[in-house]
């Protein structure tokens, strides 16, 4: 740039023109103003004018021809009296004085020049840098963009994963229950047969001991029975053992709910009686239509009942209550039946441990610990949902969940 | 009236040899017991029984393959064959005993009163 302005390779003809023009109207003024008024300092405006929109050499042109103009002025103005030098040694001193000049604007232009190129660049930079920020902007705006929707995707796959999670438990758990029911099943079998031949002999054997026993022998009877006894309650527990190990396939029908529970109520109202047990219903108008094995059902039904007449021998009341619970996910509200005794309640250690399998509170011999046990799986097959817990008036509530829409039925 | 005959097969000795003393005492069976599923054939060949009562569950070969064998016989097929069973509950069976698929099974333990009725229903002519 600043090789350009000196060399003049910014040649502009207007300033030329312009600054020639000057060099011959101040040189014409000069001269006709003669001694009396020094316009020298004119030239100054021609040379500063070539210098600083030209360039250097330029400048330097001028001013020799200025220096010249003024010598001509000067020699023509008037008639020297000193030495003849004089006029050129002034002519001399005013080139010195305005070459000094355009030597001193020539480097304050450079510096101008060089200052807008550092601020021409800096501005390009700045512009460089604000299209980078403004490209890194909208980048990093993609990206963030890009990052919102991983996130929306992230949270979605993971909500499927906790999903599939709870589904993976869900059936983990069915096959580890499944899994444990084979075992069980395998073991009862085997049980059954290794107890029940025997059985079947000792039944033999007390049918011919009934036959041959004179009957005059008084203890023969009764010792005849307890044998029988002892045979049917071996004969119980094995056969409660197979059932709970073997739950079976539900035959399903839409059910009367109520009329189930009068059956099955009817099947223990000898011992309801003998107990001095009040049985109040209170039924719900609108069930819902509840697929249900009525057998099976009514089996959980009369074990429920028996547990509960159990803990009452002096008299109490039994309560069963139907209802219809909000509505679920499906819109479709459930058929809950509430099963309320006034005994003396479950001790809370045990109430976790009613629906496993061989426990019970019953004296020896008289529960096999499997009824609730098979209860709950009858119910769970059913996809529904059985519990048990103290009422906080006294005694004990079973209750009994059963879903219009069985989806969850773990064996099917 | 000629008495019923009874081929019991069961592969243990205790139950065949009580079932036949008590069958016997009623005097209106005669009965013969076989323990060995393996010659259950034979035996049923021989004896040619009204009515087979016939375990399911035996070490050396299982009651639905020696009805199977009695079966396939056209002299015994027409033979009522009852199992006995240990592994079908009374609930399972809902009563004395179970009828499924054209079999009748019985539970054990059964009763001399249960062991007679059912002998009753499926010879009867």
């Amino acid at each position: 740039m600043e090789q350009r302005m000196i060399t003049g390779k910014r040649f502009d003809p207007v300033v030329t023109t312009l600054t020639a023009l000057l060099v011959v109207v101040v040189g014409w003024v000069d001269y006709l103003t003669g001694e009396e008024l020094s316009v020298s300092i004119l030239y100054l405006i021609p040379v500063c004018l070539c210098t600083w929109r030209i360039g250097r050499r330029c400048g330097l042109v001028t001013a020799w021809a200025s220096a010249m103009a003024w010598l001509a002025a000067d020699l023509a103005a008037s008639e020297r009296q000193g030495h003849p030098l004089v006029p050129y040694w002034n002519g001399a001193v005013l080139l010195g004085t305005f070459w000094v000049v355009v030597y001193l604007l020539s480097a304050l232009k450079v510096l101008q020049t060089s200052l807008e190129d550092k601020v021409e660049q800096r501005t390009s930079d700045l512009r460089s840098e604000i299209a980078e920020r403004t490209r890194a902007e909208d980048e990093l705006t993609q990206v963030n963009r890009e990052l919102v929707q991983s996130r929306e995707k992230l949270v979605e796959a993971l909500s499927d994963l906790q999903k599939s999670h709870a589904d993976l438990k869900a059936t983990q758990l069915q096959l580890i229950e499944a899994a444990k029911l084979e075992s069980v099943g395998r073991l009862a079998a085997g049980m059954a047969h290794e107890v029940k031949n025997p059985l079947m002999t000792l039944t033999m054997v007390a049918d011919y001991l009934a036959q041959v026993i004179p009957a005059g022998e008084p203890d023969a009877a009764p010792m005849l029975q307890d044998m029988r006894d002892a045979i049917q309650r071996a004969n119980r527990v094995i056969s409660e053992l197979l059932e709970f190990s073997r739950p079976g396939d539900l035959t399903l029908a839409p059910e009367d709910f109520h009329a189930i529970v009068d059956r099955a109520l009817s099947l223990v109202k000898l011992e309801t009686t003998r107990h001095h047990i009040d049985v109040v219903r209170r039924f719900s108008e609108a069930l819902p239509a509840v697929p249900v094995d009525k057998n099976k059902v009514e089996q959980v039904l009369v074990n429920v009942f028996m547990n509960a007449i159990q803990v009452m021998p002096q008299g109490g009341t039994l309560t069963v209550r139907t209802s219809v619970t909000p509505a679920g996910e499906d819109g479709s509200g459930a058929l809950m039946a509430e099963i309320d005794d006034t005994g003396p309640g479950i001790p809370d250690a045990y109430l976790t441990k009613v629906f496993e399998p061989f426990f019970t509170t019953k004296p020896t011999g008289q529960g096999t610990g499997l009824g609730l046990c098979v209860a709950r799986q009858i119910i769970q097959l059913h996809g529904g949902t059985i519990e048990l817990r103290n009422r906080a008036e006294g005694g004990a509530r079973v209750t009994i969940v059963l879903h219009p829409n069985q989806r969850n039925r773990p064996w099917q | 009236m000629a008495m019923k005959r009874i081929l019991v097969i069961d592969d243990e000795a205790s139950i065949t040899r009580t079932m036949k003393v008590n069958l016997e005492r009623t005097g209106v069976y005669t009965v013969r017991t076989e323990n060995q599923a393996a010659h259950a054939l034979a035996a049923a060949r021989e004896f040619k029984p009204d009515l087979i009562l016939l375990d399911v569950m035996m070490p050396d070969k299982d009651g639905g393959e020696v009805a199977g064998e009695i079966k396939a016989d056209p002299d015994l097929q027409h033979v009522p064959i009852v199992f006995l069973t240990a592994i079908v509950s009374r609930k399972e069976t809902g009563g004395e005993y179970l009828e499924s698929g054209g079999q009748t099974f019985i539970a054990k333990p059964a009763d001399l009163n249960s062991l007679i009725q059912c002998i009753e229903e499926n010879t009867r002519p």
